[in-house]
This record gives structure tokens, sequence and C-alpha cells, in this order.
């Protein structure tokens, strides 16, 4: 994991002053809320309808057991004994008072922790695939150049005052676990003819309002460059990206009014003429920091743990629990385990502070002290030995923690909606809820299969529902809850935006509307082999119209 | 409106001097112009063409003879006028006063003068008695990028500095 | 439609409402209900002149009426659910424990 160094520390700490005599000045009154809100925004507070609302940012999803209990105390001391992990690696307090919150930073950045632009129209929180640094699939570990980034966008001089929020996600594998292609950035690590390892650079994805897939602008960019070519692509944005309306203010939008190709121009004009000394990556650099990322010292094991093998045939329950929460690992003989957030009735992405504590003794004991939180609102013990796993599900059994879900229709996005959020336009966790008590048996959802639900509780689209196998969006018709049904999309390598499937549902009708498009696919695929995303693929809309829309008898 | 410059409040050299804006600054050149010459640059103003149109149709002068360059903040949350001052210092070598005019706030004084404005004009009143209560710009003494004020390498990172 | 006058509290970020003599409180049954939108919206700027909204962020006024209230939080109310949510808090538990009412 990354260490703060004495700058590092010393960073934070000029910014934890710095925003509490900006806190003390607002309450003071000599700043007015319009000038205040942007600096609060981007240090991580928002006012919601209840309340302030913290988000604190966690790196490209890294954190330590010490990090995580920190999270478990500021649960108990400032809030109401939970958070909310988010679909952008970052944990949210929903319950803090402004007065509070200098003593909450204080409290976060004694284990190297901080809020810094995980809002406002500034570079936010850098974000990276769950299993990076753990998963058998990948080239290199993308997390050394996130931690770069992060060091290199935070309190920005020329990129603190975008026309919008700008978010960057990385992914090391072939397989995308970030939904890079629906980020204002995106890099994949990848390797060139010659071997030498660098980035694709994708621009111009993201969902909200205008739902838009990346263009790859760049096929390989050098690890040398990365900063240069980042703040090429910011000043391009910063000088020409839309200000006169917020809804096309994204780069997504400048990229699809301008071309990709013209993006590609501009870009490359800035990179060619930057000579801004200090951006260009020396080797010796990159290694340093790639040393924080070490793989933890795991010795080879067996690849097949007879601990696991007895267990797995005596108990169905355990089968399904590896089945669906174990992913393969670098080193023989472990695994990266997902405890899944999305148990039956519970809301997606929330954590109490005595599970945060819980999870946090089971990375000390287990998983070489570290955690992983995902885009999904899950959280991954990302170092386990597969002999370990039978005390690991027990324990977790014993905490609400055991749901065998992951990736299956019940782990649901889900953002907090109208029960929390001030931006929403309907409520998004009771649907979740309901859903999840509707595919509540464990040997159905299996049977279904994989199945990517994703709940937005308004058109700015948190809950991802328009890269959802199935994408659920609250509005408000009229002053009633609806909800319009998407279909096909998806966050990963193949991305895709999902399709409407027609006029929207209430909220007692779209629990029914989702199960009668699981049932279509069922009576359609051609084997369990076929998932819903290629069912979807194959047949198209039609015959998922034809039942959800069957005509009055 | 006060002019601050060089962490103090002082006389503007430039008042009463008429200014040109950007496009009435091009449309100008060639014939006689104002001097000192002080130009108002508004966001949106692309300060690259300086350089293209300099070369083009007269000769390298480019910004020699301006005198102060003032870039409009009409809003503080408008950030333009970052990158335009950015490059007018980098790219065009541009070494008279920019001065950051409109909404200027404290609490964004420091990126300015990070990103190479040396003059500023300031109307809110709480800016006002903050500084006239002494407080420094520098509130951040580290940063994770190379800036423009004077600022000097921290350890190894190349991208790391600390204020000189 | 009679209205209220609401707003968050500027320290600690809670739902308040304009009550007796230009004082926030928070709960809405202490609430002032004004006889429409325009007689709520005058009080308010009223508090705004006299600085009695300094305490507060983003007041806004909105439709409420007291039978409303006695609807709530049981069945659908009769006010916008994004008042009633504000007013009586999230329709979700907090928390997985508290769904579980433990």
């Amino acid at each position: 994991m990354y260490r703060y160094d004495e700058f590092d520390a010393g960073f934070v700490a000029e910014r934890v002053a710095q925003f509490t005599d900006q806190v003390e000045r607002r309450l003071a009154g000599t700043l007015s809320e319009d000038q205040f809100k942007p600096l609060r925004l981007m240090n991580g507070v928002y006012l919601q309808l209840h309340a302030y609302m913290l988000r604190v940012a966690i790196p490209y999803g890294t954190l330590s057991s010490r990090q995580m209990r920190c999270f478990a105390h500021i649960a108990r001391t400032y809030d109401k004994g939970y958070g909310h992990f988010t679909t952008r690696q970052n944990l949210q307090f929903n319950w803090p008072a402004l007065k509070d919150v200098p003593a909450i930073l204080r409290e976060l950045a004694a284990v190297e922790m901080h809020c810094i632009q995980t809002s406002g129209n500034c570079i936010r929180n850098t974000t990276a695939d769950q299993f990076a640094g753990a998963a058998a699939d990948e080239i290199e570990d993308p997390r050394p150049y996130a931690e770069i980034i992060r060091q290199w966008s935070s309190l920005h001089p020329e990129f603190s005052f975008l026309p919008r929020k700008f978010k960057i996600a990385l992914t090391g594998a072939p397989s995308d676990r970030a939904a890079i292609q629906v980020h204002d950035i995106g890099y994949q690590v990848v390797k060139d003819a010659m071997g030498e390892v660098g980035f694709a650079v994708y621009v111009g994805g993201g969902q909200g309002r205008t739902p838009l897939i990346a263009h790859r602008i760049r096929e390989f960019l050098p690890k040398a460059d990365l900063l240069s070519y980042t703040n090429s692509i910011l000043r391009v944005y910063n000088l020409e990206g839309r200000r006169d309306n917020k809804f096309k203010a994204r780069i997504k939008i400048l990229v699809h009014e301008k071309g990709a190709d013209a993006i590609r121009e501009a870009v490359e004009a800035d990179f060619a003429a930057n000579h801004d000394a200090g951006l260009t990556l020396p080797q010796g650099e990159i290694d340093r920091i790639t040393a924080y990322f070490t793989l933890p010292d795991l010795a080879a094991r067996p690849q097949v743990s007879a601990a696991v093998e007895a267990r797995r045939t005596s108990d169905p329950a355990f089968a399904r629990f590896l089945a669906r929460n174990v992913f393969p690992h670098k080193v023989p003989g472990h695994g990266v385990l997902t405890v899944s957030l999305k148990p039956t009735d519970g809301i997606p992405g929330d954590a109490t502070a005595e599970q945060m504590d819980h999870l946090a003794d089971l990375a000390q004991r287990y998983s070489a002290d570290e955690l992983r939180v995902s885009h999904e609102q899950n959280i991954v013990l990302p170092h386990v030995r597969l002999d370990d796993l039978p005390a690991i599900y027990d324990s977790l059994r014993a905490n609400d923690l055991a749901a065998d879900n992951v990736g299956l229709v019940s782990d649901i996005i889900c953002c907090p909606g109208l029960d929390y959020c001030a931006l929403a336009t309907a409520r998004s966790i009771p649907i979740a809820q309901a859903i999840s008590k509707r595919f509540a048996e464990p040997e159905r959802t299996a049977e279904i299969g994989d199945l990517r639900v994703k709940i937005s509780g308004c058109i700015n689209a948190c809950g991802h529902h328009h890269v959802g196998h199935i994408g659920i969006l609250g509005l408000d018709k009229a002053g009633q809850e609806t909800y319009q049904l998407t279909l096909g999309g998806s966050a990963d390598e193949r991305c895709s935006i999902g399709d409407i499937t027609g006029r929207g549902f209430s909220a007692e009708r779209i629990v029914d509307a989702v199960e009668t498009v699981v049932d279509t696919y069922l009576s359609h695929r051609t084997g369990a082999e076929e998932s819903f995303i290629d069912a979807y693929r194959r047949l198209g809309m039609k015959p998922f119209k034809e039942a959800l829309y069957v005509p009055a008898a | 409106m006060r002019y601050f410059k060089d962490g103090t409040f002082a006389d503007d050299p430039f008042a009463g001097a008429e200014t040109l804006s950007g496009p009435d600054w091009l449309e100008r050149r060639g014939s006689a112009l104002p001097s000192p010459l002080v130009l108002q640059l508004d966001p949106g103003f692309d300060v690259e063409a300086i350089r293209g149109l300099g070369q083009e149709r007269f000769g390298n002068e480019g910004l020699d003879g301006v005198a102060c360059v003032k870039i409009a903040f009409p809003k503080f949350t408008d950030g333009r006028g970052y990158s335009m001052g950015w490059l007018l210092r980098t790219r065009l070598g541009y070494a008279g006063e920019m001065r950051a005019v409109g909404d200027v706030l404290y609490d964004e004084m420091q990126l300015m003068a990070r990103c190479g404005f040396d003059g500023f004009e300031i109307v809110d009143e709480p800016t006002l008695a903050l500084l006239r209560d002494g407080r420094r710009l520098e509130t951040i003494r580290r940063f994770y990028q190379p800036g423009l004020e004077p600022e000097v390498p921290a350890g190894t990172r190349p991208w790391a500095r600390r204020s000189a | 439609m009679t209205a209220i006058v609401s707003a968050n509290l500027l320290a600690t970020g809670r739902v308040a409402y304009l009550g007796r003599e230009g004082a926030w409180v928070e709960d809405i049954a202490e609430a002032t209900v004004y006889s429409d939108a325009a007689a709520a919206e005058a009080e308010l700027a009223a508090a705004q002149q006299r600085g009695g909204a300094l305490g507060v962020v983003e007041p806004f006024v909105t439709g409420y009426t007291r039978a409303d209230h006695r609807t709530l939080p049981e069945g659908r109310p009769t006010m916008a659910l994004r008042d009633a949510i504000r007013a009586f808090g999230p329709t979700v538990g907090y928390g997985r424990r508290a769904e579980q009412g433990d």
C-alpha cells in the first residue's frame, strides 16, 4: 500500500488547516454560501436533504484495516453508526455536522486519508480495478499510476475550476472491472508490439443525462508521458469545454460535438508543445512508487485446498459462496474474496460501524491487512489463503456479510436516491430492497446467472443505470415516483448503453417488470451458458417489450 | 476596488490607462496603440492565437510592448483564466504584469499566483479584510505539481514542489 | 394551499422551519403555517432582510397543511414526498442494523 511520507502528511495537514479556516469563515458569515459551496464541495461536503454529507476518498479503492477502523470510529462518533460505500470508491457519511468536519478531517489525516476533490468541478478521486495487484489476469498493477495521478491532481492550480467534474479510471487487465469507458478519461494498461507497457487512452465517456461511451484517442501512451498527456487533455477541456449549460459541460459533450479526431488533434498539439518541467516521469520514480504496491509475501500453496473441498461438498451455501465470491489470485493457493454488501433487503453499499470493524479484523488476520472497495459497492479481501476460506465464511455469516450473490441479480448497484440525496427525483433504495427480496432464493438467483441490475434515483446516473444489464431510473412524474427500465447496458470491456423498454412503471410495478424481464430471458436463452447480456444482444428488445407491455385484456 | 501586488495594497501604475480588449487589440495592431498598452482578455479568448497571429501578421513581436494583461474572472467558478494565464507565461513567454480582475476571492488567489498572476484587482470586502489583516496567500506550501511562483523541488518526485 | 418556510441549519445541516417569532425550529409541528405561498415568501424575505436567515442555508417555501402532518409517517402523504422525507427522515432504515430493528 502507498504510505504517506513527510511531504504527503504535511500537504494533507495544510489542506485540513485551509479547509478548517474556510469552515470558520463560513460559520462567522464572512464567506457567503455562494462563495463557500464550491470550496466545501472540493473537500467532499455536500448539503443533502437531512444534513451535510461528507465523502471520503479511498484512492483507487485500496485501504488498510486501520483506515477501515477509522471509518467505523467516525461513523460512531460523528454520525449514526454507519456509512455508505459509493460507485466511485468513496465512503459517504450521511449525518455529519459542518462544525464537526474539521475534526473528522483530522481523524482521517491521522490514518493517511482525506476528502480532497471528492466533489466539485475538479479532478475527482482516481479509481481503479478493485482486484488490482492481485488478479491473475492483469498485465500490470495500475495503482502506482493512479497514485501518481492522485498526487498530481491534488489542488491543481490550473484545473480546480473546470467546466464540470472530471473522473479518471484505470485498469491493468483486459477485463475491465473499473468501467473505464464511461469515465472522462480511462487508461487501460496495454503492451505494445515490442512488449513495452503503456496505456491506451479513452476520453469522453460518461453517464448522466447524455450517456456516451469513450473514444480511444491513443493506442499507446508511454508511461513516462502519463502526466503530460493527462495535463494536455485537461487543458483542452478547461479552455474549450462548454460553460453555458451545466448539462453539456462534461468532456463527453465536447468530444461528441467536436468529434474525437478534433479532440485528439487538440490534445496532441498541446502535448507536443508542452515543455512543462516536472511532468515527465523518470523510471526511477515510477519504480519507487510501484514498490509501495508490491504484492505481499504470499507463499505459493497447493492449488486445491482440502479444507475448501471438504466444506464445498457438505455445504451447498458455502459452495455457492465459493462460486460467486472468490476470484483467482496471482499466487497459487490464494483467492481474491469479494464480500457482498448486498444482503436480502439490505441497503446496497451500506455498512455499519460494527461491520467495518469486523472487515478490518478479517483483513488483518487473513488478507495481509488490506481491503478494497469496488465500484459495485462491495468490499474485497484481496489476498486470502484458500485454506482460510471456511473460517472467513463462518465469520462473515455471523456478521450478516456472507451474501453469496456477487455478479447476480441481487448484487445491485444503487445510489442513495430520494431518501438522502437533494438531487434525486425518486427513491432507489426501496426498489433495490424489493428486488433483492423477490430474488432472495439462492438456487433461483444462481440459475439466472450473471446479471447486473443498476438503479439511479435521478438522471445524473450515480447508480450507473445506463450500463446495467437491467437499468432502472427513478423519475418524478407529476408527483408520483416512476421507474424507467433499460436493458442491454454493460460497463465492462464490451461497454454498451442500455435501451429504454418503453413507458415507465410505478414503484409497485417495477419489481414485477424486472421479474418479467428475467423470466423472458430464462425462457429464451439457449442454455445456462448464455448469459442475460449475451441473450439480449442476440434477441434484441422485441421479446422483452412484448412480455412487458401486454395489451390490457 | 483595491489593487493588490507583491503581498500588499498598492497604487495601480496603470490607473486611467486605456484598456483594449483582446479582439480590439488584434484589430488595431499595426496602427497606433495606446501607451502604456494594457489588455483585458475575457475567458474564451484564444491565447495561443496570439502567437500564430504575431508570427504571421506582425513578425515575432507577440506580446512585446504589452505592459499589463488583465485576465477576467467574471465568476470565480469560471476557471478558463487559469489556463490562459499559464499559457501566456509558459508558451508565449509573457513577462509583464498579469493581473486577475473580476470575481477575485481570497481562496483562489494562491491558485492564480501559481498560474503566474502577479497582480489582483479586488472588490470582495471579506477578501479585502483578510488581506488588510495581513493574511498571506500562501496557505499551502507543498505542491504536487510545478507552479509558476518561486518554488523549489521537494524530494525525489519531479512533480513535487515546496514554496521557495 | 397553506405553506411553510424550510431550510437547513448552517452549522449542522439539519432540516429547519421558520417558526414563531422568526426562530428556526427543527420539528415541523412547530413550523408556522402561512395562509399561502406568497405570505410565506414575504415572511422569508422579511427574515432575510433582518438577518434572520444567516444561520440557515438554501431556504425555500413549500406547500404544507397541518392535515398532511397527521397522515405521516404512515400512509402516503399529500405533501411532496421530498418534503415528507426531509421532515421525517429516510423511508429506509439507518444502516442495516436499524433495518433489522436492533
